[in-house]
């Protein structure tokens, strides 16, 4: 229809997932039907949303392209798109620009063990690239997802635990900050539970996503047990507006993060200025 | 093509021909602001030193619809605007002026998709120059690209030589402009007067240095930021008044059942441009922001577009209303400084 960069495609939110008690996923499908049988993304890119009435935002893509037909996005109660996404019911029609960005490297992951590292809402990026290398797992080595947040009550995606479990060398570590009644599992920061797990960086991947000070720590202890910076991928935030590399929002030295990102590995991390 | 002449009493009828088969636009000047305009809305003045605005408005509007919607429970309907259908001539624009476009061109088109809504404007648009002959106290463009003997993104450009205009053409669209009956072929004495003219202006202007070597080993650490962020009043006049800057916001407007959604100038001084929804703020005093501004021109976009950000025009240092000077900034920029350790290299 458009040559317009700006406009959105329109979208039908068929199903709400409550995650916890200030996020929610959001299950999207496309108005247009062509538009929808030719959409394809790649793990690791994201969306702007837009509800109309209140604005646009900016989520990732948590879900992948080898389940087609709908896209989703996790969204945290903060400002004013979220408090309206949040306030939509099933049914409600939003406008999606996507994809955009770059994607994870996953094709040059193939073969390797894979260590994901998320904290809180920051899975929601990773899980993408997690559910992508488990709808191919024979590409991939062992998968390893360690996953910690405030409080059980503060994970996300629970209702996938079991299937992340079950799958074939898989393991799911979980860890929340403080000890709860009935909670069976790891106590502790993600950062130490790490170091507690120690794992091998011998053709491994660590790909982490989570709160600045976790992200802080984990690049520190995934150095300290020899993962090079090249064997290590985060996800950047940062403010955006028109996701295509024009408003200049997302700029840090030579780059965009919405077009030369959000994706980087640690080696290319430690090259920007430290403006994110 | 050979150079031609026109006699300065031809302009008008030169212009008003033009006006018959698109819009035009000039300096034009009302209640004291020269600005580029439409021909009719105030008396044309070709002689100044550079308009108060760039031509930044007629490409990127301050303000933009990028489309229109209609909502009522579940349903959301889109409209969009309809998209700029006029061919437009910008006459008597600054060499710095039209110089800017080559490079909001290539922040606008270097990664696909294009902003189509500034091209749909961009490619109607005939642009023809006028050299200045008396160059500001705040110009540089001698030190950014010489855009007074290397012209760039005109069709056709003229310097005032006196009772006629000297005119040149840069393209086949330029060529067509100076075909007109008013214009005839320039003359030895012609081509002597205009060396002249450009020599005199050049000799106003500050010599060329070499930003696109030195800006790569601008230190980042420099002390003149804190001494800029003291000063800096956050106003953003630089940003507005600039050919090159070219960030925007997108934001709602919405009422009852309808809203618009719309892009409008914003800047990488104002604190809320990088301030993030859980509160981080990467750049959060202005010691980051301003040197933001100087980084992004000079080093970044040399790093990423190959050409500086920056075209010399001086508006940011005339309207600055606490005698920031980027020229002076960058000056002390590229004394020989100690390395960078602002790069994350932990």
């Amino acid at each position: 229809m458009s040559n317009n960069p700006y406009v959105p495609q329109l979208a039908v939110i068929e199903k709400i997932t409550e995650e916890t008690w200030d996020t929610k996923t959001f299950r999207a499908v496309f108005v247009d039907e062509e538009f929808r049988n030719n959409f394809t993304y790649k793990p690791g890119q994201f969306q702007e949303v837009s509800v109309f009435g209140t604005g646009e935002a900016t989520f990732c893509l948590t879900s992948t392209a080898t389940r087609p037909g709908y896209i989703e996005f996790s969204v945290k109660r903060f400002g004013c798109v979220t408090k309206a996404l949040h306030g939509l019911s099933e049914g409600a029609t939003v406008g999606v620009r996507a994809p955009l960005g770059n994607c994870f490297p996953y094709e040059s992951f193939k073969g390797k063990d894979l260590w994901f590292i998320g904290g809180g809402i920051g899975m929601a990026p990773l899980r993408s690239l997690l559910n992508f290398c488990l709808d191919n797992r024979d590409d991939y080595g062992t998968v390893n997802i360690i996953y910690g947040a405030r409080s059980a009550g503060d994970l996300c995606f629970k209702s996938e635990f079991d299937e992340w479990k079950n799958s074939p060398n898989t393991n799911l570590y979980l860890t929340i900050d403080r000890e709860e009644e009935g909670w069976t599992e790891n106590v502790g920061f993600v950062p130490s539970y790490l170091m507690d797990l120690k794992p091998n960086p011998e053709g491994a991947i660590a790909i982490t996503c989570g709160p600045p000070i976790m992200i802080k720590f984990v690049l520190k202890n995934l150095n300290e047990l020899g993962f090079t910076d090249e064997q290590i991928y985060t996800t950047l935030e940062m403010r955006m507006k028109c996701g295509i590399g024009k408003c200049g929002r997302c700029n840090i030295g030579q780059y965009y993060v919405c077009t030369d990102g959000p994706v980087f590995s640690n080696a290319q991390l430690k090259g920007l200025p430290l403006e994110y | 093509m050979e150079a031609k002449v026109i006699a300065k009493q031809d302009i008008s009828a030169w212009l008003s021909s033009l006006a018959e088969k698109m819009e035009v636009l000039a300096p034009v000047e009302d209640g004291g602001v020269i600005r580029y305009r439409p021909l009719g809305e105030g008396e044309m003045n070709l002689n100044f030193s550079g308009p108060a605005k760039s031509l930044r408005d007629h490409f990127t509007p301050e303000t933009e619809t990028l489309f229109r919607y209609k909502y009522e429970g579940l349903k959301a309907e889109l409209e969009e605007s309809p998209a700029e259908e006029h061919d437009r001539l910008i006459f008597g624009v600054r060499a710095c002026d039209a110089a800017a476009l080559k490079y909001v061109d290539a922040v606008y088109s270097m990664v696909e998709p294009r902003d189509e809504p500034y091209f749909a404007r961009r490619e109607r648009t005939t642009i023809v120059g006028l050299f200045c002959n008396n160059p500001a106290w705040s110009c540089f463009c001698t030190e950014v690209g010489n855009f007074l003997t290397n012209p760039q993104e005109m069709d056709a450009g003229l310097t005032d030589i006196g009772d006629k205009y000297y005119a040149e053409a840069y393209t086949a669209k330029g060529e067509e402009l100076l075909s007109a009956a008013q214009f005839e072929p320039a003359g030895a004495e012609d081509a002597a007067a205009v060396e002249k003219v450009k020599q005199k202006a050049l000799s106003r202007l500050p010599a060329k240095g070499a930003h696109e070597e030195a800006c790569l080993s601008y230190n980042w650490d420099s002390p003149i930021f804190p001494e800029l962020a003291e000063k800096c009043l956050g106003c953003g006049v630089c940003a507005y008044s600039c050919p090159t800057c070219h960030c925007f916001d997108i934001q709602e407007c919405a009422q009852g059942k309808k809203g618009s959604r719309f892009r409008c100038w914003d800047t990488c001084q104002f604190e809320k441009f990088t301030l993030m929804g859980h509160g981080h703020n990467p750049r959060p005093s202005k010691k980051e922001r301003t040197r933001q501004r100087v980084f992004h021109k000079f080093k970044y976009s040399i790093e990423r577009y190959k050409m500086l950000g920056c075209v010399g025009c001086g508006r940011c240092i005339s309207a600055c209303p606490v005698n920031i000077d980027i020229h002076a900034v960058v000056a002390e920029l590229e004394k020989p400084a100690p390395a960078s350790e602002g790069v994350n290299n932990e």
